[in-house]
């Protein structure tokens, strides 16, 4: 059975934010609802804090790292997993082991201190160079670049980011192409196979 | 609220995943969570790559603890907790700010009602008028507000008492109120 809390204005206030919210329930929220509408200066507060919480509910605080960010976090999980199993393993060196924490290293390290600049030469093959203006980083097979379908959740691009090993190391640019690396060409050639065959997800493989 | 329970119930499942190392369902979990907390975060910062490194080092902290959520709360509340004390350590070493809940409580001069209501419509002066409120006073009104969360989430958040945060919301709407009344008649002049 119900029963109503007798409140103060002072109490009342204190928890206007709340009912502006609408997060307080039952007694309590009954008993915040009588104080306001018997005093017309919480009545306008209480007005003045809803417009309050549907401005900021509308503001815009720019994008969140998104694909990028948790691309960010893979790298750094995988390199801490690495990490613990070459530890435990320290008698067993394994070679692909080995490149692979190195290239997360250097993969680090790399996007840390460098940005790309795009070049495209008369063939319109892509290469890749130092923002900084140091020596020009041979395409290689290891980068490859895609455009994301708009239909295309980031769930389903993430995971298949993630099966292939692929990082994100630049993007998205202004025309929405993402930069992305394998481990090595091996899984280049892999990736590149796979990612062809999903126009589902992705507009452009190259 | 059936939604915020299911979404609870899969976020606890989530999180057992990641436990036992699943890169899966952590993708799964950022997926849901990276914007409300990058959110959170950004919110109080001026640069957007330090909000983005927070919001790394929050995550990085919820794949290495997963195991450790014991269902006292619920996920989301757990998360904002670490969302919270990253943000908060990060004011103390970076920033000069006061985080003590001591308030500056001059002779309130009544705000008008109607310059208030105006002035929440204008994101600029409502923006204005956050920022000058303390990071604690802040992260509670935007966590009532942004992700409409009770008072007794909010203290599990921050990691006190409910009576802190009712008082901190109290001076904080205060505050809030008559900066936007300033602002507001000073807009009219």
């Amino acid at each position: 059975m119900s029963q109503m809390i007798d409140m103060s204005r002072e109490q009342a206030e204190e928890l206007l934010v709340f009912l502006a919210n609408d997060t307080l329930q039952g007694d309590e929220r009954a008993a915040v609802e009588a104080v306001v509408e018997q005093d017309a200066g919480l009545t306008a507060e209480l007005e003045a804090l809803r417009e309050m919480r549907h401005s900021l509910q509308g503001s815009d605080i720019g994008h969140s790292p998104g694909a990028f960010g948790l691309a960010r976090l893979m790298r750094d999980i995988d390199a801490e997993t690495q990490a613990s199993v070459t530890h435990v393993a320290a008698n067993r060196p394994s070679a692909p082991s080995y490149w692979k924490i190195a290239a997360v290293v250097l993969l680090g390290l790399f996007t840390a201190q460098s940005a790309f600049v795009y070049l495209q030469d008369g063939e319109g093959a892509p290469d890749l160079q130092l923002a900084s203006g140091g020596t020009a980083v041979p395409a290689g097979a290891t980068m490859l670049r895609v455009e994301i379908s708009p239909d295309a959740t980031f769930g389903e691009v993430a995971t298949l980011f993630l099966d292939l090993e692929l990082t994100i190391v630049e993007g998205p640019t202004a025309i929405g192409f993402y930069t992305l690396e394998a481990l090595d060409s091996g899984s280049y050639d892999q990736a590149l196979d796979v990612l062809s065959k999903r126009p589902d997800l992705l507009d452009v493989v190259e | 609220m059936p939604d915020h329970t299911s979404q609870n119930a899969e976020l606890a499942k989530l999180l057992d995943r990641i436990a036992a190392g699943d890169k899966r369902a952590f993708a799964s979990f950022y997926e849901t969570l990276e914007a409300p907390v990058y959110r959170f975060i950004a919110s109080k910062m001026n640069d957007p790559h330090e909000a983005a490194d927070i919001q790394h080092d929050v995550f990085i902290e919820i794949w290495r603890s997963a195991g450790r959520f014991e269902g006292r709360s619920t996920v989301k509340t757990w998360v904002f907790g670490i969302a919270y004390r990253k943000t908060m350590d990060y004011f103390r070493k970076h920033k000069r700010v006061d985080l003590t809940d001591e308030v500056d409580d001059r002779v309130d001069d009544s705000p008008d009602p109607a310059a208030c209501l105006a002035a929440s419509q204008e994101a600029a002066h409502l923006k204005f008028c956050l920022d000058e409120l303390k990071p604690q006073m802040r992260a509670a009104v935007e966590l009532a507000f942004f992700e409409d969360l009770t008072y007794p989430d909010i203290a599990e958040i921050a990691g006190v008492p409910e009576g802190t945060i009712k008082t901190r919301v109290y001076h904080a709407k205060k505050l809030l109120l008559r900066c936007l009344s300033a602002r507001m008649q000073g807009a009219q002049r």
